[in-house]
């Protein structure tokens, strides 16, 4: 039996679901994310079909509370009540639906002033339809990094529901590295939020290569003074992959840095649409905001959409983004080819040069994942 | 050397005279005919009816109407609550003769209006060929000679389709802006009265700009200006166009419609000075259809308003065909500019640059809104797109919504954007040297907006730079 608290969150999200139609994922004026191949019933079957994801945890540090998220809500539920779904950006039809659903999770607390040396890693392999939480609470100055990999063999089609809340408390400072590489026919919704207070970091580095269809949204709300996050991720899309990827940071307070760094690759008849926004509110001078996003489209069939929006309501900011969309051109490939390389071997090369910056900053064991992957990917 | 440049910098912000009379002063109207407020069929009848019009004219007009009346105000820009549809005089005809071509055929407080605004001294000095518009009517229209003797026609809209009834219903609101595009355009369809209708014939250069300048001076009025410019094979024509009204407590409507055809090889240069009073609503629609290698300009400047939306559009339709967009949105107390650029690369080879610059001042809120596309089968397109907001006070607000949808892979895509306010330093510099804080500002501010100001007609820098001055005064202390 589930804590009425619980339970009363669940009735109103599954209230707020019903009232709420599929979204259509239309942006700008034209530009719309099809996902018309996941019927309804596929979703709504998640209710009474999940199958619990297999979770492996490494973690080294004895002080650290790290377990089974319904777990948690029996044995810490003063650590977990303040904090699950209190920063999911609502209302929206599939993130109501998960906080109605959801399945499964883990829960990780991190004592204040802990600082660990090497990096929690949460190894998730599909078992089935699921819907599973992953809440994290940085106590005041603690750190460290968490390493999530997410993976799958299963047959689909499925979908599948994940999402992440960092809380991270005054001073504290969380890394969090994602991958995930599902077949390519499922339907993955993934809510990534993190709440930043006072002089706290927030850093996420998100690698979306697998599924058919991504649906995904980063959020950072940089609500404390001194604030700082950044969004690091990348998409690598072949076949008929679609990524529909947000990246979000709000800067609520003053003296606050946002970074977000895209970087996209798209093969075949791949497609992607990027959302960024940075929005540095009223109360929020002396901020910094930057916007990055760059996509390399390798195939005639690929398809690269983007809207890197800027909402700006302080003047004593700096702020800049910037977009790019580029292709491997002939010259650069028969400049590498006039040395004796492959044009295969040529086309890697190239794609390896514009990654590279993105794929060093993860850190092992994540970089040698992605580079292989990559390396397997490349025909 | 620094100082040499700078002294003469100083001179010239301080010889703009700021005269706000010019542009403020208010003749009676006097209307010989006026559809009173509000629209119905009754009114696009009437309005039909007094123009003499061809039946299909009044049928498309009807139609407009009817799909304008099923379709509801738009919501995903600025806040259009307010804008009280039914307390706009859609049509009035002011009390003078219609294209006139001597000056001194016009009534004596109009012709003053024109002469305080300069646009006689322009004519005389620079210009191919120029119209004025006041209210629902053009009152002056002239071309040069020389011009005529070579095919070039240059015609008040309502003029042109009595004239040259087979160009106007192939090129009227047909392919370029179909009455159906949107709200505002069907509005447009409905009750469209004056404006400018230019046709260059092939491989004719006019070499001097055509201006027309658009005057609204009655309270609560509505205009709805057409503009149709052709530009035949190989030909090449630089259109001005400015437009002012007096400030008054009702609200104006401004629902102008631009429809550009660049045919191969041709090139147009679409400069627009817009200084709309802050109780106007500027809902404007422009675009072009550029054919191979054929090249389209907008300069776009929007000073007025209290909204504008406003999305200068380029089809680059033909093989080779191109872009370039220069935009400047001003908004102070009160006023929103939801302003952009809008590109679609339909054929092979295109090219197109947006740069946009906008300043917020006081509450003013400034949006860039873009769109840029490029489609299946449009291969090896660049496209630059640059946007620059400066927010001068901490209310200010200033949004940047590109948006960029590419269809093809061997496309070359760069944007590029950044938001920021005057630095200290940069204001500490300029009044170590002497200029008060309040000529450093200004000075700050010309220098953000030169790369846009030195593109337009001398009359036209000298005007927007004036604008931008009124607007800048008092923003010290």
């Amino acid at each position: 039996m589930e804590p009425v608290w619980l339970q009363q969150e669940r009735e109103s999200a599954r209230k707020a679901h019903a009232g709420l139609q599929w979204p259509n994922f239309r942006y700008g004026l034209t530009m719309r994310m099809d996902y018309s191949d996941l019927p309804p019933e596929l979703v709504e079957a998640c209710v009474s079909q999940q199958t619990t994801q297999q979770t492996t945890i490494e973690c080294a540090d004895e002080s650290v509370i790290i377990m089974p998220l319904k777990e948690a809500i029996e044995k810490h539920s003063k650590l977990v009540e303040p904090y699950l779904f209190k920063i999911m950006a609502m209302p929206n039809k599939f993130a109501e639906f998960h906080r109605a659903f959801w399945s499964s999770g883990t829960f990780v607390y991190i004592p204040a002033q802990v600082e660990l040396e090497s990096p929690i890693v949460i190894r998730k392999s599909l078992a089935g339809s699921n819907i599973n939480h992953t809440l994290i609470v940085a106590d005041d100055a603690s750190a460290a990094t968490i390493i999530e990999i997410a993976d799958g063999q299963q047959n689909g089609p499925l979908f599948v529901s994940n999402a992440t809340e960092i809380i991270a408390k005054a001073n504290s400072s969380i890394r969090f590295i994602s991958t995930q590489n599902y077949p390519q026919n499922i339907f993955h919704f993934d809510y990534k939020n993190a709440e930043i207070d006072q002089d706290a970091q927030v850093h996420w580095h998100d690698c979306c290569l697998g599924s058919a269809f991504t649906h995904s949204t980063i959020h950072s709300l940089l609500n404390g003074i001194g604030s700082e996050s950044t969004i690091k991720n990348m998409f690598l899309g072949s076949n008929q992959q679609r990524f529909d990827i947000g990246a979000q940071i709000v800067h609520g307070a003053s003296h606050t840095h946002g970074n977000i760094e895209t970087k996209g690759i798209l093969m075949d008849s791949a497609k992607n649409m990027y959302r960024g926004l940075i929005r540095i509110e009223r109360d929020a001078p002396n901020s910094k905001g930057y916007q990055k996003e760059d996509v390399l489209m390798l195939s005639p069939e690929t398809e690269a959409n983007s809207i890197p929006q800027l909402e700006i309501e302080n003047n004593d900011v700096k702020c800049s983004h910037a977009a790019t969309t580029t292709h491997v051109d002939k010259e650069r490939l028969f400049y590498l080819m006039a040395r004796g390389i492959s044009e295969t071997t040529a086309r890697k090369l190239f794609v390896r040069g514009f990654i590279e910056p993105f794929i060093q900053q993860l850190g092992s064991p994540v970089t040698a994942f992605i580079e292989d992957h990559i390396e397997q990917r490349l025909v | 050397m620094g100082e040499d440049k700078m002294d003469g910098s100083v001179q010239q912000v301080q010889t703009i005279e700021i005269d706000r009379e010019r542009i403020d002063h208010k003749n009676e109207p006097r209307f010989t005919k006026t559809t009173g407020e509000g629209i119905t069929e009754d009114v696009v009848r009437a309005i039909s009816a007094e123009k003499n019009e061809p039946e299909w004219m009044l049928q498309k007009r009807l139609k407009a109407f009817e799909l304008f009346n099923k379709t509801p105000i738009p919501t995903w820009g600025p806040d259009l609550s307010k804008l009280n549809l039914n307390k706009i005089v859609y049509y009035a005809k002011p009390d003078a003769k219609e294209n006139a071509t001597s000056w001194e055929e016009l009534p004596a407080d109009i012709r003053r209006t024109f002469e305080r605004l300069g646009i006689p001294e322009a004519e005389r000095n620079a210009l191919a060929g120029t119209g004025t518009q006041y209210e629902s009517s053009v009152v002056y229209h002239k071309l040069k000679e020389e011009w005529g003797k070579k095919g070039v026609i240059f015609e008040n809209c309502d003029v042109a389709l009595q004239k040259h009834p087979e160009l106007f219903k192939k090129y009227f609101m047909t392919n370029c802006v179909p009455i159906s595009d949107h709200k505002f355009a069907m509005l447009h369809g409905a009750v469209w009265s004056g404006g400018t209708f230019i046709y260059i014939p092939p491989g004719v250069k006019v070499t001097a700009p055509l201006q027309a300048y658009f005057r609204m001076n009655a309270p609560g009025l509505g205009q709805f200006e057409h503009t149709l410019i052709i530009a035949d094979k190989g030909a090449e024509v630089n259109y001005v166009e400015g437009c002012s009204i007096p400030l008054y407590d009702s609200t104006n409507l401004h629902a102008g419609c631009v429809e550009i055809y660049v045919h191969e090889g041709a090139r147009v240069r679409y400069n627009s000075v817009e200084n709309w009073s802050k109780r106007t609503y500027n809902l404007n629609t422009k675009r072009a259809i550029v054919e191979k290698n054929g090249t389209i300009e907008w300069i776009n400047g929007n000073n007025g308003s209290q909204i504008t939306m406003l999305y200068p559009c380029s089809i680059l339709k033909g093989e080779g065909a191109k872009s370039d967009f220069l935009g400047i949105a001003f908004a102070s107390a009160g006023q929103h500019q939801d302003t952009g650029a809008k590109v679609i690369h339909l054929a092979s080879h295109t090219t197109s640059t947006t740069r946009s610059k906008s300043i917020s001042k006081e509450n003013g809120i400034t949006t860039f809104r873009g769109l840029l596309k490029v489609a299946k089968d449009a291969h090896h397109c660049k496209a630059n797109i640059q946007c620059d907001a400066l927010m001068l006070n901490e209310e200010s607000k200033s949004d940047t919504i590109p948006c960029m949808e590419i269809k093809n892979s061997s496309a070359d895509i760069a944007h590029e954007a950044t938001v920021g306010k005057i630095g200290a330093e940069q204001l500490f510099y300029l009044m170590s040297r002497g200029l008060s804080a309040e000529q450093a500002m200004q000075m700050i501010v010309s220098g953000f907006i030169e790369p846009i100001v030195k593109e337009l007609p001398l009359e036209y820098a000298v005007e927007l730079n004036k604008l931008i001055q009124l607007e800048m005064e008092g923003s010290v202390g």
